[in-house]
């Protein structure tokens, strides 16, 4: 049974990374803003960077291993890695890049792999080409195809979209699944994209200054998440510390309300978490969470409305809101020129935890 | 005319720059990679020639190499004597030029994308290898130019040259040399085309640099 275990310590400048999780998923994903260490960790999986303690164990291969004093070079941790800028040997041409990690390039056997890859990544017309000729989306593909050919243990991605136009991400993050559909080893995916996390990973590890405030199969982390920081990264918008004070009935003193909810989560203190495209114009779903809201700002985007909304009086400014909801723009015509908006907040939709 | 300076110059220049190329590349790759103590201290050192008097340069060279300095008692249990041969020349040049191999081809390794060194690691790659298939390549219009630029520094070389190698005619008389010692004489037509050589030979190496810089690796 497959497996990967990795729990590393390592002061850095401004925190410390602090990781422990093990998963027998095959594809792993490191979620976190920006800055979160996700790239370090990655780095020190690769054994780019070395932890000051714990252990790294991929399989039944150990990596590292600070009570043994275990290290392995990283040319032996046949750990293929797709940087961020895929870091594509310039004076190399794509076909050169791909056979880099065959031993001899010109056996017959790996002249037929590269070959194989080649076309596997439809990059036939661009292999005698030098990597800054090809786009983003090329290059990445040549990136994944180079570190695919050493037959690597684990696969580590850093962030592999984030470079690249939105309108080719769908189609390259099918692509993506099904390269890796064809790989038998385990995959660890850095993003800071939910939506790209929750597609293509099993496992899902949360990152927040370093630390791992959570981590475990990824319907449990999105569905349930089990802290405020996790649920904000997962996406959650609106989020605020709650009493239980009554059987289904929670306190919310941040947004002066109470709410009606039916799940069976009993703890007496806690936090409530709603989506933002959760929460509808009170006509539109019978419940029993229904408030009269003042409209504070209000963000247009191409598909829907984001209202910026107080429980209470008079907002002081912009800033001063409470919840934020999505209203798709065929509902929008409801909310022109109202200074106050009721809206309903439906008791399944409430996340309790 | 007597050519011998010139063979003698081209052969003390070409031999020092394929030393100071080889002592100049690792100790810049090296140094770019140490995060030990005293780096700074090292790097000074490793720069310093380049700022020192040449007399000063030759000066510590002639107590090394010289019959009672430490290198030269050594030496001399084989009965080998370098000063004043065409090899004392050689290091004399050699001292000279490294700073400027040295300095040059550290600045053309601080280019490198880091990532890229560790992409070859994460490949299999040896550190030999990454020294020879990654960074030697990429930063070779740097290495290239530095390596000019050291030619030149040699090629060009008096002060210690005369004073560890001395200008024995035919044996370690440059065309440095015989150019200062043609003035001295009086001798201004050979002077002059002593000159007209170095400033051939020189401008040819710095030209060569121009065209390896435009044509960085893309």
């Amino acid at each position: 049974m497959m497996s990967i275990s990795v729990s590393v310590k390592r002061k850095l400048e401004t925190f410390e990374l602090d990781v422990h999780f093990s998963s027998h998923e095959k594809i792993v994903g490191l979620l976190g803003a920006s800055g979160a260490g996700k790239s370090m960790l990655l780095k020190t999986i690769a054994g780019i960077f070395e932890p000051e303690s714990g252990k790294i164990i991929v399989d039944d291969i150990v990596y590292f291993d600070s009570s043994e004093g275990i290290s392995l070079p990283s040319r032996q941790r046949k750990a293929g890695v797709v940087f961020q800028h895929y870091a594509l040997f310039p004076h190399m041409t794509v076909a050169e890049n791909i056979a880099f990690s065959l031993e001899d390039k010109n056996s017959k056997e790996n002249v037929l792999k590269v070959d194989q890859l080649i076309r596997e990544f439809h990059l036939e017309l661009f292999k005698d080409h030098k990597p800054s000729k090809l786009s983003g989306g090329q290059q990445q593909r040549v990136a994944l195809a180079r570190a695919l050919a050493m037959e690597p243990k684990v696969l580590l991605l850093d962030e592999p979209f984030s470079a690249l136009d939105i309108h080719l991400k769908s189609q390259l993050i099918k692509d993506m699944k099904n390269a890796l559909s064809d790989y038998s080893g385990h995959v660890v995916y850095v993003t800071h994209n939910m939506e790209e996390a929750f597609q293509l990973c099993g496992h899902v590890v949360v990152l927040d200054k370093g630390q791992m405030i959570a981590s475990g199969l990824k319907e449990e982390v999105f569905l349930k998440p089990s802290n405020m920081q996790t649920a904000r990264i997962i996406g959650m918008k609106n989020l605020a510390q709650a009493k239980l004070v009554g059987p289904n009935l929670l306190m919310v003193p941040k947004w002066g309300i109470m709410l009606q909810y039916n799940d069976d989560v009993i703890a007496t203190e806690g936090f409530v978490g709603i989506h933002a495209y959760r929460i509808k114009l009170h006509h539109k779903c019978p419940s029993e969470n229904v408030f009269e809201c003042t409209l504070v700002d209000m963000v247009i985007n191409p598909n829907v409305h984001t209202l910026y909304l107080n429980f209470s009086g008079e907002p002081d400014s912009v800033d001063d809101y409470h919840i934020q909801m999505d209203v798709p723009d065929e509902d929008a015509w409801e909310i022109e020129n109202k200074k106050t908006v009721k809206i309903c907040i439906p008791e399944e939709y409430i996340y309790y935890s | 005319m007597d050519l011998s300076p010139l063979w003698i110059s081209l052969k003390v220049a070409l031999v020092s720059t394929i030393i100071t190329f080889t002592l100049g590349v690792l100790s810049a790759w090296f140094m770019t990679n140490y995060r030990g103590k005293g780096s700074a201290l090292i790097d000074g050192l490793f720069t310093l020639p380049m700022v020192l008097p040449p007399t000063l340069v030759g000066f510590i060279l002639l107590y090394i190499i010289g019959v009672n300095g430490p290198v030269g008692k050594l030496l001399g249990l084989w009965d080998i004597k370098i000063v004043f041969t065409w090899i004392a020349a050689v290091l004399a040049s050699v001292v000279v030029s490294f700073p400027l191999m040295y300095r040059t081809s550290r600045g053309a390794f601080d280019q490198i994308n880091m990532d890229l060194i560790h992409a070859a690691r994460t490949l299999g790659s040896t550190e030999k290898e990454v020294f020879l298939k990654i960074v030697l390549p990429l930063a070779w219009p740097g290495v290239a130019a530095a390596t000019a630029l050291a030619f030149s520094r040699a090629l060009g070389e008096f002060g210690a040259t005369l004073m560890v190698a001395g200008s024995i005619p035919g044996k370690t008389e440059t065309i440095p040399i015989a150019i200062y010692f043609a003035t001295q004489g009086s001798d201004y037509k050979q002077a002059a085309v002593w000159v007209v050589i170095v400033f051939a030979i020189s401008l040819i190496s710095m030209m060569f640099i121009n065209r390896y810089q435009n044509k960085t690796v893309k």
